[in-house]
């Protein structure tokens, strides 16, 4: 069966009244955490991975890739309304999309950033349909020892790329792979960093270092700023939410283009979401005919990174799919909700899974539309949600993290642990360490090690087999190359 | 929490990382990558690292948000941090006696005070309102067990 037909099967099991509602529950819970400030996609999906002992796969991830999606387009309206980037990669929404909040056209921002997201979503989920089965027929090559490498090239990547310094990101790298370590050796029975302990032999479930770094970390460094209950003000939207003919005009390249640097840097190891909007902001600019309105309120500022951003996440999906290669932290714990269901992601996903894969791809092509259909005509509500005070939120979201932890183990040392991991993502936030790579470590590094224990069976303990296959020493040579990346963007920066 | 104590506190975390390793008990069983390879490598690696920062903290180059003029805490941040603490100590001692609501309810009162909400009857009702809101989504319509809605109470 080729692409377009497993699509279409994948339409006809998405388009199920019970899989439809899952995806609206879905995309209504992302745009609402893409909405509130201190709630992202991953905490969310995190807090939900206690629901796959209850809700069959396909349902769950038609949830999830929901949530993934209308976080992205959440995440505008915050930046536009509220002024406040939720993440880098929606900096330069804020940047021009509160100027033209502020001259009065809210509503042209919204709109743009809106049907940007929904055709970036719509190019990025095409080309996820088209191309991903060209990665998986390459993909089908790799043994053990390529996706030894593989994850190498991931956590490197990571780690190397994303933040603002090597060192710190090794730090939370090797932090994150110690705590993927805690537990039974599976392959040897033996006991590792438990420290006597009982409850930590199963090793540590990835809900609670997640829901702590991201929910609860965030909170008490929120609450030890003291900003939050001073936030800024709200701006309305008083204009229409209908773009005009010179905003068509002005937005559709930028949607296009934005939509092209998003979606292959989204799905490189390394991309992310924040060189394609830069990348998009700097284009526009340099091509727009009106230059002198960025900064104050450009509309192509605002579709060009928009349209990148929602592409890149969607590009993010290819290696999670594909190779089984989590990119980002939300990916990370999309992979953990795979094996939770005792499926593992990468190429045979879409042989053995096929299923699940072509009706989680068809349900982001409707997810796309219920989230244009949700975004605008909702604003109203959207922007009721920015106005919850602080107190009731941030107690609101303890609680919330507390009831998705206890409510897996019943456990009081969990939620002891949870908060152990609160104070560590506030150490995190106010001493600048990235987290993606100690959530990506944790759940990468178990499997890292499996992997590298079957590739050296099969090579008979011979370890330079990771550099003399040709693909594994490849990668293994650009992940070496990416470690020096960020030595080289200093040398030249300077 | 200062940056310099933050240091010295991930060096006590690189040692007892190394400390670990060499608990680990050996294998009777043959494997060619034993339980302790990896640990190893990931400890070492962590332990370097640590060294490293160590020594950017003590000259003076590491990065602490509560000394940027954009990011620094307004006043009154020790107090705030320790309401926010008290407020995660009375979830994990009072959530086996009291039950997911009550705890929750306490919690939430001084979360909410950190965040420079008054202690009182209004914070108490809409902590109440939170708690059991999550209770109801949770357990009743996700079937999460939570436990009973109040201490001794049945299902």
């Amino acid at each position: 069966m080729g692409s377009f037909e497993a699509l279409l099967a994948g339409f006809s099991a998405a388009l199920d009244p019970m899989i439809l509602l899952y995806g609206f529950i879905g995309c209504f819970v992302g745009t609402l955490v893409g909405v509130l400030p201190g709630i992202g996609p991953a905490l969310t999906i995190a807090l939900l991975l206690p629901l796959t002992f209850k809700v069959p796969a396909v349902a769950m991830f038609v949830l999830f890739g929901g949530v993934y999606y209308g976080a992205m387009y959440g995440g505008s309206t915050t930046s536009i309304l509220l002024n406040t980037p939720g993440e880098s990669a929606t900096l330069m929404t804020a940047l021009e999309g509160n100027r033209m909040a502020r001259k009065g056209r809210a509503g042209a921002a919204l709109a743009t950033a809106a049907i940007g997201s929904f055709v970036a979503g719509t190019i990025a989920t095409i080309a996820l349909t088209f191309f991903a089965p060209l990665v998986v027929e390459a993909a089908l090559a790799f043994g053990p020892a390529e996706y030894f490498s593989l994850m190498i090239l991931a956590l490197v990547a990571v780690t190397a790329v994303l933040g603002s310094s090597l060192l710190r990101g090794l730090i939370s790298l090797s932090g994150g792979l110690l705590i993927g370590l805690v537990g039974v050796d599976l392959q040897t029975g033996q006991p590792r960093f438990t420290f006597g302990q009982m409850e930590l032999l199963d090793g540590i479930e990835v809900t609670i270092a997640a829901v702590g770094l991201f929910a609860v970390g965030e909170a008490l460094f929120l609450a030890w700023q003291g900003r939050e209950a001073k936030k800024t003000e709200v701006l309305e939207v008083s204009d229409s939410l209908f773009l005009s003919r010179n905003d068509w005009r002005r937005s559709w390249k930028p949607w296009i283009r934005g939509s092209l640097f998003g979606f292959p840097i989204g799905a490189m190891p390394a991309g992310g979401a924040e060189l394609p909007t830069l990348l998009s902001y700097y284009t526009e600019k340099k091509l727009s005919k009106h230059p002198e309105e960025f900064g104050k309120g450009a509309i192509e500022g605002v579709a060009g990174p928009e349209a990148a951003n929602n592409a890149a996440a969607a590009g993010v999906l290819m290696p999670l799919l594909t190779l089984g290669i989590p990119t980002s932290a939300t990916a990370a714990i999309m992979l953990s909700a795979f094996e939770s269901y005792g499926i593992r992601p990468g190429p045979t996903l879409f042989t053995e899974q096929g299923g699940l894969v072509w009706t989680l791809i068809a349900s982001l092509y409707i997810g796309n539309v219920i989230l244009l259909i949700l975004n605008l005509p909702l604003v109203g509500l959207w922007v009721k949600l920015l106005k919850i005070p602080a107190p009731w939120l941030y107690a609101g979201i303890i609680i919330i993290s507390v009831a998705g932890v206890y409510g897996s183990t019943n456990s009081a040392f969990d939620i002891g642990l949870l908060f152990g991991f609160g104070l560590l993502g506030y150490t995190f936030r106010r001493f600048d360490f990235p987290l993606a790579p100690m959530i990506i470590g944790l759940i990468l590094g178990p499997m890292a090690e499996n992997s590298m224990r079957q590739a050296l069976v099969i090579s008979m303990g011979d370890f330079t087999t990771f550099l003399t296959r040709p693909i594994s020493g490849s990668i293994l040579v650009i992940a070496a190359l990416l470690l020096l990346l960020p030595y080289l963007r200093n040398r030249f920066s300077r | 929490m200062t940056v310099q104590r933050f240091a010295i506190f991930l060096l006590i975390v690189c040692g007892l990382s190394a400390w670990q390793v060499t608990a680990i008990p050996e294998s009777p069983m043959y494997a060619v990558v034993g339980a302790t390879f990896i640990p190893t490598i990931i400890v070492s690696l962590l332990c370097l690292c640590g060294v490293l920062y160590a020594l950017e903290v003590f000259k003076g180059g590491a990065v602490d948000l509560a000394l940027d003029e954009e990011s620094s805490p307004v006043d009154g941040a020790p107090a705030r941090a320790a309401y926010f603490l008290a407020g995660l100590f009375c979830f994990v001692i009072f959530i086996k006696p009291l039950g997911f609501v009550l705890a929750a309810v306490f919690s939430g009162v001084a979360i909410a005070r950190s965040f420079d909400a008054s202690v009182g009857v209004r914070s108490l009702l809409i902590c109440s309102g939170i708690s059991i809101f999550f209770w109801v989504l949770f357990d009743l319509l996700l079937s999460v067990d939570l436990g009973p809605l109040f201490p001794l109470s049945s299902k």
